[in-house]
């Protein structure tokens, strides 16, 4: 069984994200990077499968982005994958989901071995996006099953059963393999790297990987425009009415008529 | 007295000792390096005090008066086996000098007679401990009672042997000034035959003679070995400030090598840690004081100390054979001597549940160190098996990515400070004062509280003083109790080189952190950073010694003070908060009755404040609270916010959120006048 993981590089979630001006884009100098921890999810599930099953010949991460993205490679190398795929080219940047979706599809593409098991967090941090994983279901024309919370891949590695939380209830979905999985939380807990598998993990091998190298991208267009981002308007100061309930009841009223002028 | 029969006794007593210790001597060397060689002035002072006066044993008053009157008794005695030796070969054999019939003769008789009887009432005021009272410290077993049981014969025989002697003299028994005891015990002897007389006196002399032989062999395999190696154990201690542990040096090269980062095997402790384990007495002082113990986790010191030991030993054949001699580098081989401790030897359980108080060293008699052990297993377990408790894991992640164990937002570090007219180094790079905050104590609402108060107190007595603001990160103490090393070394790396820039090793640090106080004062050193660190407690009553506060507001209140461990055990700053507080017009200042040196840890030490605390019988926290409450006091002051965070916890869950929990420099603040407007005072 061969597991892709995909991993995308995100501002950390307690980071202060500031807007460039005109609303450009934001401001990633000093910015710190993590892989987005839903996607670490995914990293760690394969590592787990590996652990419990005899049949994992190979974890692939694959990652999209800047040189820096190399830095979350190397997270889920040592976390557990063996070799990494890295897909750096300027020309290839985009904040479209479909488009993204389409290069790592036609990434996958040129693996002449194939992959039983793409696992990928259920939502990316930064935008809050969760298309990449389910579109590149399909374009591979893969089976697709999101936001997973409990997972048995059968002993013979070809067939799985996959609970997922929906409202109010849970379903339990069996399929075959291969296919694509996007994990929610609660499923697995990241390891937290040791640091002599950190070292291991600067020695294994990472494909760059260009435009130049998937030529099959061109066929696809960007269906996103960025129009423009802006930091959301400061929390209001909370205002706290003290005094007895009769009076308290009093001044919210005058203070909902006079000052907020909602009544 | 049979000089044939002597000569074999000492050979095969002596002999068989100088197998036993050459043993040990092969498997202390075993141990990897150490530097404790330093200093001997010092180091020879250190062992008068604690070795010689044993000052420390008198913190136990009845064992240690007890101890020392053995210990004195072994000194005079000594002499004694020396000279009952002798007269295996010439009955009349006294050292020349000490002849019955030189002065000094009679004058050692008195002194050894006092001795035995001493020794005596010491053996059995242990006796007492052990069997009777069954103290809980002591472990009650068969070897505690044989050697007492020894000491008591040792010292029944020699006094036998006088007494028979003195029956049979030719002048009729009668008492003897010099031999009080011998000359008592003889007066029943005379009503027995001389043949009786004769058998009682050699059974004496043969008894002690080879009942000291006996017991030297009992030594190296026994507790007891700290009659001979407790003395060197407190030469070489270690003179490290205690706040200081040692840094891991290398840290890439080690991986790169294939080091262990930390301890995982046996003979990967140095040789001072295996004189540490011969040296344990089982006296069980550290368990009697460790907050883990006392709150039924499964971390007892005594006991940690005694599994290394006994496993250290187990192996010694395998150990010395050779090729584990120093080795840093390798890990499993599948043999038993090689084995990882945490796998068998010590449950990692009894690792994280130390919160690294010091009260154990601050106890022990004989300068065994814990803390640094206990550590340097972490650091194995953290750094290369990626093992630990799973909420610390935020808090790594949290410092790896915002500088700070709770993740909140680097950039808020400063916020506490809005509004209140405080400048920046870089907006007063000059101040000869720089204000270090802390995380918690820039973050935590509730500790905020603190450093509001401090610095309102600084302005209100006219220090010019500077924060870091946002360049501020970390420490990287709770990493580094942890045993995350690595992590630990990047902050320090990253202040001191911050600190520098700013000129810090020219200014005062203040911090009301004990923690940050600790790190900054004694563990920067090793990484280039030299700094003049004052706690606020300290600080703050300079200020009020000094004129520039006056708290005269009265305010009449029973306050009880709970010692931060970082403050008081690690640093020895005692004083100053108490000083701080007693300042204060109309407060009096209640003392618990675990205070000072034996203050109980508030739980937190250690890197305990960012996970869970391990399965026991009571919480940390809780059970000093029940302490601090036995006081009756109506408010609870603390020097630490961490401290302060497990005390309102323990408030709360004791029901007694009535009794304000404040920090020292909360209490000042309302005893000191602050005008309406302090900004820009």
């Amino acid at each position: 069984m061969r597991i892709l993981t995909i991993v995308k590089q995100v501002p950390d979630s307690n980071a202060t994200i500031k807007v460039l001006a005109e609303g450009k884009g934001i401001d990633f100098a000093g910015l710190k990077l993590v892989a987005d921890p839903f996607d670490e999810f995914g990293i760690e599930l394969a590592v787990q499968l590996r652990e419990k099953r005899s049949d994992v010949s190979e974890i692939v991460a694959l990652t999209l982005g800047g040189e820096k993205a190399g830095e979350t490679l190397r997270i889920a190398l040592a976390m557990g994958a063996d070799v990494g795929v890295h897909i750096c080219d300027p020309k290839l940047e985009t904040k479209d989901e479909l488009f993204n979706a389409a290069v790592i599809a036609e990434a996958m593409k040129k693996d002449a071995k194939g992959f039983d098991l793409i696992l990928c967090g259920k939502h990316n941090i930064d935008l809050d996006a969760g298309a990449v994983g389910p579109a590149v279901a399909e374009f591979l024309d893969l089976p697709h099953v999101g936001a997973v919370t409990g997972l048995d891949v059968s002993a013979d590695g070809k067939h799985f059963t996959a609970r997922r939380r929906i409202e109010g209830a849970e379903e339990v979905v069996e399929c075959d393999l291969p296919a694509l999985l996007t994990i929610e939380k609660g499923l697995v807990e990241p390891r937290y790297p040791s640091l002599p598998n950190l070292m291991k993990a600067k020695k294994k091998p990472v494909t760059l990987l260009t435009a130049g190298d998937l030529p099959g991208v061109a066929e696809y267009a960007e269906t996103t425009k960025f129009v423009s981002i802006s930091a959301p308007p400061p929390k209001p100061e909370c205002k706290f009415i003290e005094g007895e309930p009769p009076q308290m009841a009093k001044e919210l009223v005058r203070l909902l008529r006079d000052e907020a002028k909602v009544l | 007295m049979g000089p044939i029969f002597m000569a074999l006794l000492l050979l095969a007593g002596w002999g068989a000792f100088a197998y036993s210790a050459s043993r040990r001597w092969k498997l202390l060397r075993v141990g990897t390096a150490d530097n404790r060689f330093d200093q001997p002035g010092r180091r020879i002072r250190e062992t008068f005090r604690y070795g010689i006066a044993q000052l420390r044993m008198r913190r136990y008053p009845l064992a240690g008066a007890a101890h020392m009157v053995i210990f004195l008794g072994f000194g005079v005695l000594l002499l004694r086996s020396l000279i009952l030796w002798g007269r295996g070969f010439d009955e009349s054999f006294s050292f020349w000098l000490f002849a019955p019939e030189q002065f000094l003769g009679k004058a050692y008789s008195f002194l050894k007679d006092l001795f035995a009887i001493l020794v005596i009432f010491g053996a059995l005021v242990f006796v007492y401990f052990r069997v009777v009272r069954r103290l809980g410290r002591l472990t009650l077993n068969a070897e505690g009672l044989i050697i007492l049981g020894i000491i008591l014969a040792m010292m029944v025989a020699d006094i036998l042997y006088d007494a028979a002697t003195i029956a049979r003299a030719s002048s009729g028994p009668g008492f003897i000034l010099y031999e009080p005891a011998g000359s008592i015990a003889a007066v029943p002897l005379g009503l027995l035959s001389d043949a009786t007389l004769v058998f009682l006196r050699h059974l004496g002399f043969w008894t002690h003679s080879a009942l000291v032989l006996i017991f030297l062999n009992l030594l190296p395999y026994s507790k007891h070995f700290h009659i001979i190696t407790g003395v060197p154990n407190v030469y070489f201690q270690s003179l490290q400030p205690p706040g200081r542990l040692p840094p891991i040096e290398d840290i890439e090269g080690k991986l790169e090598r294939e080091e262990t980062l930390g301890i995982r095997r046996i003979d990967q402790f140095s040789w001072k840690a295996i004189l540490d384990f011969y040296t344990c007495t089982e006296c069980g002082r550290c368990s009697d004081h460790c907050p883990a113990t006392k709150t039924g986790k499964k971390l007892s010191p005594k006991h940690f100390t005694l599994d290394l030991r006994d496993f250290l030993y187990r192996n010694a054949d395998a150990l010395t054979a050779g090729d584990g001699n120093g080795s840093v580098a390798g890990g499993a081989d599948g043999r038993e001597h090689h084995k990882d401790l945490v796998d068998g030897v010590i449950d990692p359980e009894v690792l994280w549940a130390c919160t690294t108080c010091r009260a154990c060293e601050e106890e022990c008699p004989v300068f065994i160190s814990y803390v640094d052990k206990i550590v340097d297993m972490r650091r194995y377990l953290v750094q290369e098996r990626s093992e630990f408790p799973p909420q610390l894991q935020s808090a790594f992640r949290g410092m790896e990515s915002n500088a700070n164990p709770w993740s909140f937002s680097p950039a808020d570090r400063a916020n506490w400070a809005d509004g209140m007219g405080i400048r920046t180094i870089a907006e007063n790079p000059d101040a000869p004062v720089l204000f270090w905050v802390g995380c918690m104590p820039s973050f935590d609402e509730r500790a905020k509280k603190i450093t509001q108060a401090t610095a309102r107190l600084m302005q209100q007595a006219g220090v010019d003083f500077a924060i870091l603001g946002t360049d501020e990160q970390c420490t990287g103490d709770p990493a580094r109790r942890a045993g995350n090393e690595f992590l630990y070394q990047m902050f320090a790396k990253a202040n001191v080189e911050v600190l520098n820039g700013v000129g810090a090793d020219k200014k005062t640090i203040v911090t009301s952190c004990p923690h940050c106080f600790n790190t900054l004062l004694n563990e920067y050193g090793d990484f280039g950073g030299h700094y003049r660190v004052v706690h606020h407690s300290t600080f703050l009553s300079q200020l009020i010694a000094d004129g520039k506060l006056r708290p005269t507001n009265p305010l009449s209140k029973k306050v009880v003070f709970h010692d931060s461990c970082y403050l008081g055990r690690y640093n020895d700053v005692y004083d100053a908060p108490r000083e701080t507080l007693a300042g204060i017009p109309g407060l009096t200042v209640l003392e618990p009755r675990q205070t000072r040196d034996r203050g109980m840890c508030c739980g937190a030490g250690g890197a305990q404040m960012f996970k869970e605390e391990e399965p026991g019988t009571q919480r940390v926290n809780i059970e000093r609270t029940q302490q601090l409450l036995e006081t009756n006091p109506e408010v609870v002051a603390s020097a630490c916010p961490f401290c302060m965070r497990m005390l309102t916890d323990g408030l709360a869950a004791k029901g007694r959120e009535d009794i304000p929990q404040l920090d020292i420099a909360e209490v000042l603040l309302e005893a000191v006048q602050v005008p309406q407007s302090h900004a820009g005072a």
